[in-house]
């Protein structure tokens, strides 16, 4: 099993340091913000795997760090079995196979680039390619996108939708065999969130893509992933197949997540029962022990003593709980 | 029935832009029951902003207003910058989206509040016209006057004021108000600055609020906190909300009643899970389809085809049409009005023209 992950990172860490300001008197000397703080997943080809959180989760920072965009600060990234971590691996050849969607495409695309150059740019840079292969791959990845072949436009002129639909004919002008896709839909209206969705899943068959999702929405994570991993404060408290961490969470934050998540159902108002309290901890200085104690109904003195592991509970869905027997109850 | 508490007839909008108008709010007419939630639902463009910004008057200078707004038995549409000011705040109340852009960066967060206290003190209690330095009026309200060279003593508002803050940061569930109250908005998290718009906002006693998107910019479990705040106070306070929101599922979790807009105009107006239960409007339909609900193995997302309406070049006849599945003749050649039935679900659609249609 392990040689058919696509992606796998091993105790995967990214701290960023952050200045101490002007205060001289300082003793406690550098401090990190934890963003990424030990996490080991992997993406099994083919597949999809979410990696669902609120803001200042770490989220972005994992997707960020897997594609090489930062370096970890410890720990290991292995792309198709090979380690891309560091300067192991030539990043021209890790970004033909591995392509980013980002979620505002207003400053992912150039706005001086027609959007035909700004698809052809990957295969300019990474590929040894004439101009006239280019642009019929430029062609047929705009058909693949549901636009017109000789959409000689700029960003500018086209919709939300539209841009969005380029930034994904970008990312997969070069047949890579993983995509992140970074909160693909969550600046785009619910009809073109729909559309777009519709044609992630539509590509994915296609061209047998692996999708690395990160977003802060259940319900798309739950119409697109496989696996759902979900991070709090840096770690990845729950982790297993899609329908068993949402319809039965064991996780207290994973049960508050999606209890919270609006769902268009006027007779069971489950958000107005939510009874989650206080924010995300800063991840300068995260709690002591299991990180999300200070908001959890039912936390205990060993909560924040000890750090709570990933124990697999149920066949492959991971929990990184102290009470999993008491979560077990309430769903 | 509710009584009415703004009553909102055939109001149009228009911008104008050099040398084109733009229709952003097209004959809407729409009541606002006392103590009512209503949830305004659209997508971006379709006018529900500037719906609610017109209540308020807050519209910028290259709007024309057209029908009437009446809120408790004064035209809404036909006053003056001037009288506006005697209901805006006061009477009627606005959460915006981005907290951080509508807190004053320079004022602790007491003294905010505090000032919105004293306004309305002074509006409501005394029925005088607010004029001048309000935050001058703020520190010196029956207070210890402190003549001190240190600006921090001489910003000091009364204890009783402060007594009032500590009350509406209280309502909002705001951990620890003391220490909030001395905070700037920058030193707060976006669900505390929300948070601290909502019980200023709150603190007017407001008969009508209007929050455009107040959670959007939120995470999902500050979102359900904040949406839980709105909703828990309304009867304390004796509040009508009309919350703008994009997102139909938001809606349905906190809403009394639903109006779907698209493209300036009503499609749909149904209490809430009458309009869940039967949904009648092909786009408000369509809309529910698009809420992913379910995976990509078990389920099908149908996306509503084409895009919504240039609001430059409008379409003629029903703004659906031409993304409509149902769509007939009569569709392209006139607007469809708004027809009631008799548990008072309104819809602007041909199809339900025919008492005698089936698709009901």
């Amino acid at each position: 099993m392990a040689n058919e992950a696509i992606l796998k990172t091993v105790n995967l860490k990214k701290y960023f340091p952050v200045g101490a300001g002007f205060n001289p008197f300082r003793s406690d000397g550098q401090r990190y913000v934890h963003a990424v703080d030990d996490v080991s997943l992997s993406i099994p080809r083919g597949n999809t795997v979410a990696v669902v959180g609120e803001s200042g989760c770490g989220k972005s920072t994992l997707a960020r760090t897997v594609i090489l965009l930062t370096e970890p600060t410890s720990g290991e990234v292995y792309f198709d079995g090979k380690r891309i971590d560091g300067a192991r691996a030539n990043p021209k050849e890790v970004y033909r196979n591995m392509q980013m969607v980002f979620q505002d495409p207003d400053s992912s695309l150039d706005p001086k680039m027609a959007i035909t150059r700004s698809i052809g740019e990957p295969l300019r840079e990474l590929m040894n390619y004439s101009d006239a292969e280019i642009k019929s791959i430029v062609r047929e990845s705009l058909l693949s996108v549901g636009l017109p072949p000789d959409f000689e436009r700029f960003p500018r002129q086209l919709s939300g939708g539209q841009k969005q639909r380029v930034a994904i004919a970008r990312a997969i002008s070069t047949h890579p065999k993983l995509v992140i896709l970074d909160e693909p839909t969550s600046a785009l209206d619910a009809s073109v969130q729909a559309q777009i969705l519709t044609l992630l899943v539509e590509l994915q068959k296609k061209f047998d893509l692996s999708y690395m999702l990160i977003t802060h929405n259940i319900a798309v994570a739950k119409y697109l992933a496989d696996t759902v991993a979900v991070m709090y404060s840096g770690k990845v408290v729950e982790y297993g197949p899609t329908l068993t961490v949402i319809d039965r969470p064991r996780h207290p934050y994973t049960m508050a997540l999606i209890r919270s998540a609006p769902i268009p159902d006027p007779w069971n108002r489950n958000l107005l029962q939510t009874e989650i309290r206080g924010e995300v901890p800063s991840a300068i200085n995260p709690p002591s022990g299991c990180r999300f104690n200070p908001r959890c109904p039912y936390a205990e003195a060993i909560c924040s003593q000890q750090t709570p592991t990933l124990e697999e509970i149920s066949p492959s869905h991971f929990v990184a709980c102290h009470f999993t027997d008491k979560t077990a109850d309430v769903t | 029935m509710k009584m009415t508490l703004l009553d909102i007839d055939d109001l149009t909008i228009r911008y104008s832009t050099g040398h084109d108008t733009i229709t952003a709010v097209d004959s809407v007419s729409l009541e606002v029951g006392e103590n009512e939630f209503l949830g305004v639902v659209g997508e971006s463009g379709c006018g529900k902003s500037t719906l609610g910004l017109s209540i308020i008057g807050l519209l910028p200078p290259n709007s024309q207003v057209q029908g009437s707004m009446i809120y408790k038995e004064t035209n809404l549409a036909k006053l003056d910058q001037n009288a506006m000011k005697r209901y805006r705040g006061t009477e009627i109340a606005m959460i915006f989206q981005e907290p951080l852009t509508s807190l004053n960066p320079v004022y602790r967060v007491e003294d905010q509040i505090a000032e919105a206290v004293v306004v309305r003190k002074i509006r409501k209690e005394s029925g005088e016209k607010v004029t001048g330095e309000i935050m001058q009026k703020v520190y010196k309200t029956k207070g210890i006057h402190i003549p001190s060279r240190v600006p921090s003593l001489r910003r000091r508002i009364s204890q009783e004021l402060r007594d009032e803050v500590t009350h509406w940061l209280n309502l909002v569930r705001i951990a620890d108000p003391e220490q909030v109250l001395e905070r700037y908005p920058f030193e707060l998290s976006g669900g505390m600055r929300q948070r601290v718009m909502i019980a200023m906002a709150l603190s007017q006693e407001p008969a009508l609020l209007i929050a455009d998107e107040p959670t959007t910019a939120l995470d999902v479990t500050t979102q359900a906190q904040v949406l839980k705040l709105m909703r828990e106070p309304m009867d304390k306070v004796n509040t009508s909300i009309i919350l703008v929101t994009h997102d139909l599922a938001v809606a349905s979790q906190v809403a009394d009643r639903v109006v779907v807009m698209y493209a300036g105009q009503i499609a749909e107006d149904a209490e809430v899970h009458d309009f869940f239960s039967r949904p009648m409007h092909p786009y408000a339909k369509a809309l529910l389809n698009c809420i992913p609900n379910g995976t990509k193995n078990d389920s099908t997302l149908s996306a509503i085809p084409g895009s919504v309406p240039d609001m430059m070049n409008p379409h003629h006849g029903c703004q659906f049409a031409p993304r409509c599945p149902h769509v007939m003749d009569k569709c392209n050649m006139t607007q469809p009005g708004l027809i009631a039935d008799q548990k008072n679900h309104k819809v602007a659609c041909f199809l339900y023209d025919n008492p005698a249609s089936d698709l009901i």
